[in-house]
């Protein structure tokens, strides 16, 4: 017992550097499949508050260039603004003049952290909960998508962007119709890649990539890159193609987050048609 | 004793509190080129700082780095192989007579080869094993080692600059 007590004590360092080691991991892996250790968390008050301060600054100084945005914004919405609407049907007009139902709603926010160069980047915005925000709730730019929201505290939400290692998304090409995967790279800010295309889509340089619509974080077609390259890998049946990002990532200052009215009906109706089908 | 702990300590502050506000905005051709210069408070740590104590300190440190980062775990981990391995590359680096008693790890006290030596070592583990964890995977290896070395550069650039510019060089007495 005594020779144990030794050892131990000989090798302590060891055995504290690899206890703490595993501690570390432990979080690393957890905080990468959920993104939420809820009190260190940027968007956790402290730094959000810190980061708030920081793009005061900053932003004092890039004024004229967020006026040139939100200017080109503004004409970009003039041009849409029934886009937020669904037409509720053909032959029958319902009383109260309701021709339309509201489907989205969206709410402009500050991006006041914005990491671009790691291989898992995050957005932080100045709105959260009390403004209403929600988990999994689409965020664009304009007429660009951003990213989706993860996580929310009280005034902060943070964001993964589509250059984030986890990030997936629906798509399809806006010529042809058909339908495929966003991924990330991993490297470059401004290049993703779509799989899962398949080989009957006939795609083209150039050609648009927009959101399907089928998910319920952003409504159809919103941009999301331009077709750069593309092939179809030996003995596969789908193409893989290299798109160039709509969204500028690394000049982001403003974003809208999209509120989708009728997501839960939509969800619920699917899964009551599962269900049906499994009994 | 008092004042070389809040010496530490607030050094540690003020290192991570630039690298999360200032340091993490610098961005050399999307992010081959990153330095992490909040290591420099975990190696001008005193020489004869205990293993364990030095290991809390780099967990804490990274920690801190970590809130800032959205990476919670990673530059513990990384901090803490740093704070491993420091003590080792010490030893390995020590003069034939050894440490002298107050001798810190800087320029002025060890001289400039010591110091890039010393300091260029324990950059690059830290760099590699924060680079590697950070992807999860290999691939892809020759980009990610290359981001490594030129991070490694830059950050012992900043290091190197930092300790002309912090330490007079006869003030023994601010140790």
């Amino acid at each position: 017992m005594r020779i144990f007590w030794q050892l131990i004590y000989r090798y302590h360092v060891f055995l504290i550097f690899i206890g703490l080691e595993v501690l570390a991991f432990a979080l690393l892996v957890r905080n990468n499949n959920y993104q939420r250790a809820v009190a260190l968390h940027s968007a956790n008050r402290i730094t959000g508050e810190l980061y708030a301060r920081r793009t005061a600054i900053s932003e004092y100084l890039r004024l004229q260039s967020i006026n040139e945005e939100l200017a080109k914004e503004n004409a970009d919405l003039r041009n849409q603004s029934g886009d937020a609407f669904q037409k509720l049907g053909d032959q029958i007009y319902i009383f109260e003049d309701t021709l339309y139902l509201r489907r989205y709603s969206f709410m402009p926010a500050r991006v006041v952290n914005n990491s671009i160069n790691r291989v898992n980047n995050y957005i932080t915005i100045d709105k959260g909960s009390a403004s209403g925000i929600r988990k999994e709730m689409g965020v664009i730019f304009g007429e660009s998508a951003v990213g989706i929201v993860k996580d929310v505290s009280e005034h902060f939400a943070s964001i993964m962007p589509l250059i984030n290692n986890n990030f997936a998304l629906g798509i399809k090409l806006k010529r042809s119709g058909a339908f495929g995967r966003v991924i990330w790279t991993g490297e470059d800010p401004t290049l993703a890649r779509v799989i899962e295309v398949p080989r009957y889509a006939n795609p083209s340089r150039g050609d648009t990539v927009v959101t399907s619509g089928y998910s319920s974080y952003f409504p159809e077609g919103m941009n999301v890159g331009v077709i750069e390259n593309y092939k179809i890998p030996e003995g596969e049946d789908f193409y893989e193609i290299d798109i160039r990002l709509t969204t500028a990532f690394h000049e982001l200052s403003y974003v809208q987050v999209i509120q989708d009215f009728l997501n839960e009906e939509q969800r619920e109706l699917e899964l009551r048609s599962q269900q049906d089908e499994e009994q | 004793m008092i004042a070389l702990i809040v010496r530490n300590t607030l050094r540690i502050l003020f290192l991570v509190l630039i690298q999360g506000l200032v340091v993490n905005r610098i961005d050399l051709w999307n992010g081959t080129m990153l330095p992490f210069i909040y290591i420099f408070g975990i190696l001008m740590l005193p020489i004869n700082t205990p293993r364990s104590l030095l290991l809390v300190i780099a967990f804490a440190t990274g920690a801190l780095v970590d809130m800032f980062t959205n990476t919670l775990g990673l530059h513990i981990s990384a901090s803490l192989v740093l704070a491993f391995m420091q003590p080792l590359v010490q030893r390995a680096l020590s003069p034939r007579e050894g440490y002298e008693a107050g001798q810190r790890p800087t320029i002025q006290d060890m001289g400039l080869a010591w110091y890039v030596t010393y300091a260029g070592i324990l950059t690059l583990i830290h760099h590699l094993w924060l680079f590697f964890i950070e992807l999860f995977r290999f691939t892809p290896f020759f980009s990610t080692l290359g981001k490594v070395l030129l991070s490694t550069l830059a950050t012992l650039l900043l290091l190197t600059i930092g300790q002309y510019l912090i330490y007079s060089p006869t003030d023994r007495r601010n140790q």
